[in-house]
């Protein structure tokens, strides 16, 4: 008997995991080896998708454990997890949920652990530095991710299929409807539980992700009943600008992280990092809290017009000499090559900026987005609201609050792991419900309609005109004005031109401009739930920066934003963060900068006396 | 310049064609291969077909190889300013799912 006319295939499993990389691989396995059966369903290719294989990779445990538990001797085992918990949770600017980031602290290193041997299983070269992490390629993390799921038994993979929706019954997870890509053909997936590993959003034109990151967890989660937190805070990075073959490249990023004697100038030729006072260098440590304070400093340069036409900035090497110059980026190469092909990172030609650099050409740079702090709700075990639904790494919120400085890679394999724990109890004890006929009707008749339209707009330009209304005043710097105009936009977005959506294609075997359509819908959520967060946030905290509210406010923000649907409706709520270690603080400081110098690691009433970080 | 691109839709036509575009690009601007196909869904033809939904664009994923002028390569990576014409076909002895998509 088939479920509905338009389902041209059922799979029924205990649980669906959805997404292709290091969270979906790491939930999988935990929960196939509670013997649950287990579906993973990515939209790309499970291994070679997702922003996981864009980073320059580093994951890592407390240095502590490494020393200790797993006999590594270079190791510091001065950065205990009682100092990496109070690093996160600080530079979270207190807006973390405590018992989120115990549970990070706790698992991450068997997780860790497991993963390097991984690595190793598949030959690819994870570099052990001290203190505490192991360096990598992108591409090696694709590889251990996929060679992981291949070799635990009993995962069944589809690869290139888009779930489009969640289903449920009296807020109970039934299963999912999917796509697949390349056939068209609708898939309904029957689950108990569905673990959500999806992935981030990055709504600007500028970002150095994987195109595949358009928010359909966080939007799926929210049509399914489920909460959605921290979504004004997004992470941006130094990305090349110019030339076009390598815009988006983290190329810029590295040259600072290996202590390349650079400097970052606006377009009338003034320095910005001369701007950065001396005394924030003891808090950054060449990782998260330097991105903020780059985007800081940076970003208001650009956003008060001093950036190039198409906002960018301009690094040059004028510092350095010509000797100093060349060891680095030989280094840098030499490093690389450890993973790359020589001269190469990825496929960004490193000898383009080499030559730029040794001719004292200027390279055009500026802040692309890297990765989404906020996302679905979810406790310490990655339960959502919603009766089995569960949900981890990038696409939860609660581990980073305002900006990340824990790994993101370690984020995703550790809270899988712990979903796919937690799922798989789950469907130990739960029946099987049966589909709710007339959710799924409307859920197929909502991403069938797009075909209706016999002309109107086109799909790709909308989506750009998407990243336009985000760019336009929810980037970097914000203000009251610049936020209503990106809200506005996207308003019209919504209501004018998706429902004017006209698809040329009209085969639904490989539709693109189908699959950008769904996808559209799934990032103006996001981005409206976002930009509503700003507006509401009256302050600035961590990656939320606002010009005309530049204090950290302690006494009156230190609540995340929860956003849910209420009667069709967008509902904004504030709840405090969980407190299990650390109190929350009071009291007003200036800027987001005088925070980091006030509430720096290694100092304050938690009894945890100065130390300096070794990285 | 000009870029011919092989298109054929299973369902629909009975055997491959080409369709041909003029692209203004200053080649100083060093454009990849991706661009001029990002280029062309914008400015003129959106259903034009090509693996992009899940792809890295800086040569790590490998998703996007196609036959550019005879030779296979990473169309993200592969820079249109050593060609004067582009000619853009699908991976060969691959089935193919719609224009440049193969499986």
């Amino acid at each position: 008997m088939k479920i509905h006319e338009s389902m041209d295939k059922v799979i029924e499993t205990d649980i669906l995991v959805v997404g292709g990389a290091g969270a979906a691989s790491s939930a999988a396995i935990a929960a196939r080896r509670e013997g649950a059966k287990v579906v993973l369903a990515s939209k790309g290719k499970l291994g070679k998708s997702g922003n996981s294989i864009m980073a320059h990779a580093a994951f890592s445990m407390d240095g502590k454990s490494a020393y200790d538990i797993y006999g590594i001797k270079e190791a510091d085992p001065f950065f205990t997890r009682e100092k990496l918990f109070e690093k996160i949770v600080k530079q979270s600017y207190f807006l973390s949920d405590q018992n989120v980031v115990e549970q990070f602290i706790e698992d991450s290193p068997t997780v860790v652990n497991e993963f390097v041997e991984w690595g190793r299983k598949a030959g690819q070269n994870f570099k052990f530095t001290p203190p505490c992490y192991w360096e990598t390629s992108g591409r090696s993390i694709g590889a251990a991710i996929k060679k992981s799921v291949v070799d635990t038994e009993g995962i069944d993979i589809f690869e290139d299929v888009i779930i489009v929706d969640i289903l449920t019954h009296n807020n109970k997870v039934t299963g999912a409807v999917g796509i697949d890509i390349h056939s068209g053909d609708f898939i309904l997936f029957k689950a108990k539980a569905v673990i959500l590993a999806t992935g981030g959003y990055q709504p600007y034109s500028l970002k150095c992700t994987n195109s595949d990151m358009t928010g359909d967890g966080m939007a799926m989660a929210y049509r399914a009943g489920a909460k959605l937190a921290d979504m004004e805070f997004l992470l941006f990075i130094q990305v090349a600008l110019k030339p076009q073959s390598i815009k988006g490249s983290i190329l810029p990023f590295m040259f600072s992280y290996y202590g390349f004697k650079m400097d970052i100038k606006d377009v009338d030729g003034n320095s910005i990092l001369d701007e950065i006072p001396e005394e924030i260098k003891s808090v950054t440590d060449g990782n998260g809290v330097d991105k903020l304070v780059q985007t800081y400093y940076q970003g208001q340069r650009i956003f008060l017009g001093k950036g190039t036409p198409i906002n960018g900035l301009y690094l040059d090497f004028l510092k350095s000499s010509k000797e100093e110059l060349e060891n680095d980026f030989n280094k840098l190469i030499g490093l690389f090559s450890t993973w790359h092909k020589h001269g190469y990172y990825n496929g960004d030609d490193i000898g383009i900026y080499k030559n730029m650099a040794m001719n004292d050409e200027p390279i055009e740079v500026s802040l692309g987005n890297e990765y989404s702090m906020g996302g679905i709700l979810v406790d310490e075990k990655m339960q959502t609201d919603v009766s089995g639904l569960f949900a981890a790494g990038e696409v939860t919120s609660g581990l980073s609050g305002a900006c990340r400085v824990a790994d993101a890679l370690t984020e995703m394999i550790t809270q899988g792991n712990r979903a796919g724990k937690s799922a798989a109890e789950y469907a130990k004890y739960t029946k099987e419900t049966d589909i709710n006929l007339e959710q799924l009707e409307s859920i197929i008749q909502r991403i069938l309609r797009f075909f209706k339209n016999i002309d109107g707009c086109n799909v790709i330009e909308v989506c750009e005109n998407i990243e336009k209304a985000a760019d336009r005043g929810f980037s970097y710097c914000r203000t009251e004005e610049s936020l209503l105009q990106s809200l506005e936009e996207i308003e019209r977005i919504k209501n004018e031109e998706i429902p004017n959506v006209f698809l040329r294609n009209v085969t639904s075997n490989y539709n693109y401009e189908w699959i950008k359509a769904i996808q559209a819908e799934n990032m103006i959520l996001c981005t409206e739930v976002g930009i509503r967060a700003a507006l509401m946030r009256k302050e600035s905290r961590g990656t939320h920066i606002r010009l005309d509210y530049p204090t950290v406010d302690n006494d009156n923000w230190v609540v995340r934003i929860i956003a849910c649907e209420k009667s069709g409706s967008m509902e904004l709520s504030t709840r405090k963060p969980i407190v299990t270690k650390m109190q929350l603080p009071k009291g007003k400081e200036g800027s987001i900068i005088e925070y980091l110098l006030k509430y720096r690691p290694g100092t304050g009433d938690e009894g945890i006396n100065d130390m300096e970080l070794s990285i | 310049m000009k870029v011919k691109i092989q298109r054929f839709d299973p369902f629909v036509d009975k055997e491959p064609y080409f369709q041909s575009f003029e692209v203004p690009i200053p080649k100083s601007e060093r454009w990849t291969v991706m661009d001029i196909l990002d280029f062309i869904v914008v400015n003129y033809d959106s259903s034009i077909s090509y693996y992009r939904h899940s792809t890295c664009n800086h040569g790590i994923c490998g998703q996007c190889a196609l036959k550019i002028n005879d030779k296979i390569h990473l169309a993200c990576t592969s820079e249109v300013r050593n060609h004067d014409d582009l000619y853009i076909e699908p991976l060969p002895n691959k089935k193919i799912i719609k224009d440049l998509v193969t499986k």
